[in-house]
């Protein structure tokens, strides 16, 4: 499959959205438990134990963090108190984990098989507030639990803007301050008639 | 095998305005006239995606990297593409430290037979986003639930998952999130549906990737007496997404602040490169006749009148604008615009396809650093503008 399996938007439109990709017929091998997963006999029983183990251990290290259980409790159903270096906060509980994926290839014949390493690897599955109400899943970022194809230079270290180790954003604490100026950004979209986007 | 891209008649839904409207979607018609499309589709084969779309987005994104690496060793190469020499720094140094970015989009001319040929970058501010990556994937999912497409149909669109793959990494970088934390700024025109929607969309992706969020307009940005950039409540703006061109950005007034501002960049100024038509001529010149790529110069006099065969576009130019064809045979083809300043590349003339009177082009997404998906855009000329129409594609 090349598209995305669930999208969720909560701020934009009028309410709530919550799409999930997959039909019943083609639905992601998801599964809460190993037992579940053995049960159903799409895969081996060795490769529901690795696919959990995998997500499992991603889980920490991937799952989106909050700092109190409130904020995380507004995005998912079940949270619990996580503590890394000294610091702690809230990450939403493992809900699941994707054993396999039915893809989808070329001649329209289709089965279901796990992919190992690539874009497409092992993952962790969290249940987001609606999802307990529609019995769906969430993914949440994470990518392949086998390290994938985002680890290029371009991506981001923690020497560039962004880390917690550079000298621009490192304080990571709200400034207040006061504004002497305002205005000086934006004139160029008027002068040229049109907006910043191409 | 032989070509399977077409373009057939797809039966609208009957409640796609209710769904548009629901999913957030303002901007489907603009100015009066239908922007999204959905009565035709384009149908392509794996094979087509794969080999002819996915790779290549793959493979050029990887030598605009690697271009990107030469010229911030060589500066003064910078001037070519139009950057002032009072930013050179603040765009090397982000390449530099590593600073992370979040997308972009290549425009491809590609018709089914013979490989795609890459007609621009937008690298900086491309829009098109929240219709490639949702409504589309929406549309797709209906029309399938309710038996108008087969239960095998496919799209190449992982683009929703693969930016908040980015944002999840860009989570990671900048640590647990605290109650004190500052704002993630969002800024566009605000005037803009269209930019303001598509920031709105990028905006709720990164709220639910933990990041406290806040839009300001770009007119509403301000500066304190230490030459920090402020958002509406006077807070220091310490991270942002701007939908809004760094050619612009360095024109103006508060371009002075950014060698100051502790702000870390979405897109981060070294995409400055990248935006930029400049980026052409440079890729032929390491690459020449590469499959891909369509041959192109930069212009030594501007005065010289363009030879048949050839395109001229201004180094700066956005969405069609002064752009100049002057195609083998036939009359030459102008759009005005605000943009006749500045230099100019000249480029082989590559025609868009046309299917049933109407011309296609492929924008190919690449999110991260991961080719993602395409969108598909189609007028009724040669040149694809603001006004295009998106038009949805499937795999069958």
């Amino acid at each position: 499959m090349k598209r995305s399996r669930v999208l969720k938007l909560s701020l934009l439109g009028t309410a709530p959205l919550a799409l999930v990709a997959c039909g019943s017929k083609d639905r992601d091998l998801t599964y809460e438990s190993v037992q579940d997963c053995i049960e159903e006999g799409k895969v081996t029983p060795k490769a529901c134990s690795t696919a959990f183990d995998e997500s499992f251990k991603v889980h920490y290290r991937q799952a989106p963090r909050f700092y109190s259980e409130g904020s995380c409790l507004t995005e998912y159903g079940n949270c619990l108190r996580y503590q890394e270096n000294g610091t702690s906060f809230w990450i939403p509980a493992l809900g699941g984990f994707l054993a396999g994926r039915y893809v989808h290839s070329y001649g329209n014949t289709r089965r279901p098989y796990i992919i190992t390493h690539g874009d497409y690897g092992y993952r962790p599955l969290y249940r987001s507030r609606d999802d307990w109400d529609r019995g769906t899943w969430s993914t949440w970022g994470g990518g392949s639990g086998s390290g994938g194809s985002l680890t290029t230079r371009t991506y981001g270290s923690s020497r560039s803007s962004w880390g917690t180790g550079s000298s621009s954003s490192g304080s990571s604490s709200r400034i207040s301050t006061s504004s002497v100026s305002r205005g000086g950004f934006g004139g160029s979209s008027s002068a040229r008639g049109g907006w910043g986007g191409s | 095998m032989g070509r399977k891209l077409r373009r057939v008649d797809s039966p609208a839904r009957h409640d796609w305005r209710e769904t548009a409207r629901d999913c957030g979607f303002q901007f489907h018609t603009i100015e009066g006239d239908l922007y999204w499309d959905e009565s035709v589709r384009y149908e392509f084969s794996l094979e087509e995606i794969e080999r002819d779309l996915e790779e290549p987005t793959q493979e050029l994104h990887g030598m605009c990297m690697d271009l990107v690496d030469l010229l911030v060793r060589t500066p003064e190469r910078l001037a070519m593409l139009g950057i002032p020499r009072s930013q050179w720094d603040f765009v090397c140094d982000s390449w530099k430290r590593g600073d992370p970015h979040l997308y972009g989009r290549m425009d491809f001319s590609y018709d089914g037979n013979g490989p795609a040929k890459l007609l621009e970058l937008n690298y900086d501010t491309p829009t098109s986003l929240y219709e490639a990556s949702f409504f589309q994937w929406v549309w797709m999912e209906q029309m399938r639930d309710r038996g108008d497409l087969p239960d095998g149909v496919d799209q190449y669109n992982r683009i929703h998952e693969d930016l908040l793959e980015v944002l999840a990494h860009l989570r990671a970088l900048a640590g647990v999130a605290r109650p004190d934390e500052p704002a993630f700024v969002f800024t566009a025109v605000a005037e803009s549906d269209e930019d303001r929607g598509t920031t709105q969309y990028l905006q709720d992706l990164a709220s639910q990737s933990g990041f406290p969020t806040r839009f300001v307009d770009i007119f509403d940005i301000g500066v304190d007496a230490e030459g920090r950039l402020t958002d509406t409540s006077d807070e220091v703006i310490q991270r942002i997404f701007k939908l809004y061109p760094w050619e612009w950005l360095f024109a103006e007034e508060f371009s002075k602040h950014l060698a100051t501002t502790p702000t870390a960049w979405l897109e981060p100024p070294w995409k400055a490169i990248l935006s930029n038509k400049g980026v052409l001529p440079l890729l032929w010149e390491r690459h020449p006749g590469h499959p891909n790529l369509l041959e192109a110069h930069f212009e030594e006099a501007p005065d010289h009148a363009l030879p048949a065969g050839w395109v001229r576009k201004p180094v700066h130019s956005r969405e069609g604008s002064n752009v100049r064809i002057r195609p083998v045979r036939g009359a030459e083809i102008v759009v005005d615009g605000p943009y006749g300043d500045g230099p100019a590349v000249r480029q082989a003339y590559h025609p868009l396809p046309n299917f049933d009177g109407r011309y296609a082009l492929v924008g190919s997404w690449v999110i991260g650093d991961r080719a993602s998906g395409i969108g598909m855009r189609e007028d009724s000329t040669l040149i694809t503008r603001d006004t295009s129409r998106f038009v949805p594609h499937v795999i069958l």
